[in-house]
């Protein structure tokens, strides 16, 4: 296990985790070619992998570092279907943050 | 500046007409806050704030009703606000115009500027005022001279006070200035109210070795609040033919104010009254410039907040209607009606009515109407349900803005909305709908030697540890509805006792034991054939051939259902095996974890352990 755990996020953290690898959970509102457009609580802009099969309207879980321009490089991406519960994703990364001795973000 | 009215003070107390039209809700700026310290006898409970509030081209100074404390309690309200007054009375108080703020609202985005303009003091148009007053020798007739000079002597008490607890009412009838309902405290001031009786008792006696005696009570309300007022011995001789419900009186003091004793009233005031003989009560010349009735509607949702044995006031849409039901109290043996009637609102929760007696009987509103209730009390039966005290009332489509709001919403998207959240669970989070319902980890169950007295109902969500594999199943009788154990006759036949028949083979059912564990402990439950079923994944007879073949697929199977993590309702209930006396917990259902509500219920639970 790592010692330190990838941080859940969402686009109001991305200023706080430049050049880290962190995970988004959102929703899939564009694709274009190699770029997406996640919404997260705001709107994220992800380069994708060869691997991503991400469908528009889906919910999608991305694993991926943090660029200067606040978007992020996919390193893993996971496809959550439509029945995703976006306010109780975002509750886990408020209340993740809120309580950061519990989690070992840094 | 933009979002101050400028101007409306100026109309509020020249022109009130032009007042209400033109600035139906006025912003001002609060230049000051003061807290009244209250060094009065006793009580707690009326802490009264003064505010000035401009428009930026007047001052004037206001008291902040209580019931709009909590903008100070938040510590929303600070000098500089801006703030919109959505609810006020102003009053001329000998020479000073005042009001009274009974609902404002911080308009928190815009900060706390500094003083914005340069507002002078609202000049009192007194002139205006006094002509509306009616002459005090006409309006009392044949009242005795005394009673008029304590009136006049109240105008100069109240004008005394100016600003401190706000002193007359719209458009002051009579020599004496209406106080409003909300500011009456055992203060010792002298007032008069103008109230309308919204309901009045009957006249109950009592007999006790210190003397008899009898009383009755009557809830008045104004614009401002609702108070419970009672008459004892002679009064209720003086009283009880004058007080009619529905009739507006002006009431006058000499006349005891006293803490509320709860237990008796439904009205939310701190305060009750107490007739006096030289209490004054006439009947108003005006009857229609007090409200009839007055709510205070909690919504559904919020019930789950309130505690048990509280009353509120709601109101809904009416989406099921049962049956009058004749129920005797085991207690007194007298018997009651009862309806029960399932009431919605738009914050999709739905909710237990309870009416009784003569609502019940002649009940007939139609599904799908409005319903306003006051007077409710709250219960934790099923969750939350509520029941109509007799001391409550009904209202049937209501013609006020909360019932036409409702109806819109109904029309919309309450009609079709069909599964309406309830509060069954309410007692920790709860998952499942359903009355015996309470949610408990494995400890909890062992320390609250749940089933050791009687039989307890409990859902507990946990993994399963370890699933026994010998003596999973029995043989049970092939027909239908029974299940007894059948015995084997030794050549392939197994025989019933109890349907006295034999049958070619045996339908195996299961009676499980499993283990199972959270982060509080394990138990053991034992699960019947239906939930067994759900939790291998197979039927016993399966199990059982699997069990034969011996390849394998038997262990698979039980290491698949292992370690699952579910929702077990169980029922916890003594049972004696052969000298031994156990809690047995059995498994009624079991059920797959909704791990969004789960997930929801969790964060609340976070979110309220951090406000603690």
């Amino acid at each position: 296990m790592e010692a330190i755990a990838n941080p859940r996020i969402t686009c109001a953290y991305l200023n706080s985790y430049v050049g880290k690898n962190v995970i988004v959970v959102g929703k899939v509102i564009q694709l274009r070619g190699d770029e997406a457009l996640i919404d997260a609580d705001g709107n994220i802009t992800a380069h994708l992998n060869r691997e991503a099969h991400l469908s528009a309207g889906n919910g999608v879980q991305i694993i991926g570092k943090v660029n200067p321009d606040l978007s992020i490089k996919v390193l893993s991406s996971l496809d959550l279907g439509t029945s995703v519960d976006y306010n109780l994703a975002n509750s886990v990364v408020e209340i993740s943050h809120q309580h950061r001795s519990l989690f070992s973000y840094d | 500046m933009e979002h101050i009215t400028q101007g409306a003070l100026e109309a509020i107390f020249t022109d009130p007409d032009r007042a209400v039209n033109q600035f139906p809700v006025p912003v001002m700026q609060c230049l000051h806050i003061k807290f009244l310290d209250n060094k009065g006898p006793a009580a707690a409970g009326s802490e009264r704030y003064r505010i000035v509030l401009s428009d930026v081209r007047n001052y004037v100074q206001c008291m902040l009703a209580t019931q709009a404390n909590h903008v100070m309690h938040d510590g929303q309200l600070q000098r500089g606000s801006i703030v919109r007054i959505r609810q006020y009375q102003a009053q001329a108080l000998k020479g000073k115009n005042v009001m009274i703020i009974l609902d404002l609202e911080v308009i928190t985005s815009l900060g706390t500027p500094d003083k914005l303009g340069e507002p002078k003091g609202m000049e009192a148009a007194t002139t205006e005022r006094q002509n509306t007053t009616i002459g005090g020798a006409g309006f009392y007739g044949a009242k005795s001279e005394p009673v008029q000079e304590s009136k006049s002597q109240v105008q100069r008490q109240i004008a005394s006070r100016t600003g401190g607890g706000g002193g007359g009412g719209h458009g002051g009838h009579s020599a004496s200035t209406i106080y409003p309902v909300e500011a009456i405290s055992p203060y010792g001031n002298k007032w008069t109210i103008k109230v309308r009786v919204t309901s009045k008792s009957d006249i109950r006696t009592w007999h006790k070795n210190t003397g008899d005696g009898k009383l009755f009570s009557v809830n008045l309300l104004d614009e401002t609040g609702e108070i419970r007022a009672t008459a004892f011995n002679e009064q209720v001789d003086q009283f009880y033919d004058l007080l009619q419900e529905g009739q507006v009186y002006y009431i006058s003091t000499p006349c005891k104010v006293q803490l509320a004793k709860k237990q008796f009233s439904n009205l939310p005031n701190d305060y009750e009254m107490m007739f006096e003989r030289d209490t004054v009560i006439e009947k108003a010349e005006d009857q229609s410039s007090v409200p009839q009735v007055r709510f205070n509607f909690c919504n559904i949702q919020e019930l789950q907040d309130v505690e048990k044995d509280a009353t509120v006031d709601i109101i809904g849409v009416l989406k099921g209607v049962g049956d009058v039901e004749e129920i005797t109290s085991k207690t007194t043996q007298k018997p009651y009606n009862k309806r029960e009637l399932t009431v919605v609102d738009d914050t999709g929760y739905s909710v237990r009515v309870t009416v009784w007696g003569k609502t019940a009987t002649d009940f007939d509103a139609n599904a799908e109407s409005i319903i306003a209730f006051k007077g409710m009390r709250v219960s934790d039966f099923g969750g939350r349900s509520l029941s109509l005290l007799s001391s409550g009332t009904m209202a049937i489509d209501p013609d006020i803005p909360e019932a036409h709001k409702l109806k819109g919403w109904y029309e919309s998207s309450g009609r079709n909305n069909n599964s309406y959240a309830t509060h069954n669970s309410l007692s920790s989070m709860g998952s499942a709908a359903g009355r015996k319902d309470e949610i408990k980890t494995v400890g909890q169950v062992k320390t609250e030697n749940l089933g050791m007295e009687t039989v307890d109902y409990f859902t507990v969500q946990a993994t399963i540890l370890n699933i026994k594999q010998k003596d999973f199943a029995y043989p049970a009788c092939l027909s239908e509805n029974c299940n007894k154990k059948v015995t084997d006759m030794g050549d392939g036949t197994w025989r019933c006792e109890k349907c006295d028949t034999t049958h070619e083979r045996a339908q195996y059912r299961y009676i499980m034991s499993i283990d199972i564990s959270d982060h509080t402990g394990h138990i053991w439950l034992s699960c019947f054939d239906e939930q067994a079923k759900m939790i291998m994944g197979k039927t016993a007879d399966e199990l059982m051939e699997a069990e034969q073949r011996d390849d394998g697929s038997f262990a698979a199977a039980f290491d698949a259902a292992n370690c699952r993590k579910l929702v077990f309702r169980c029922r916890a209930k003594m049972d004696t095996y052969g000298e031994q006396t156990r809690v047995r917990y059995q498994v009624m259902s079991v059920a797959p974890i909704d791990f969004k509500s789960e997930g929801h219920k969790l964060a609340e639970l976070i979110k309220q352990m951090s406000q603690m």
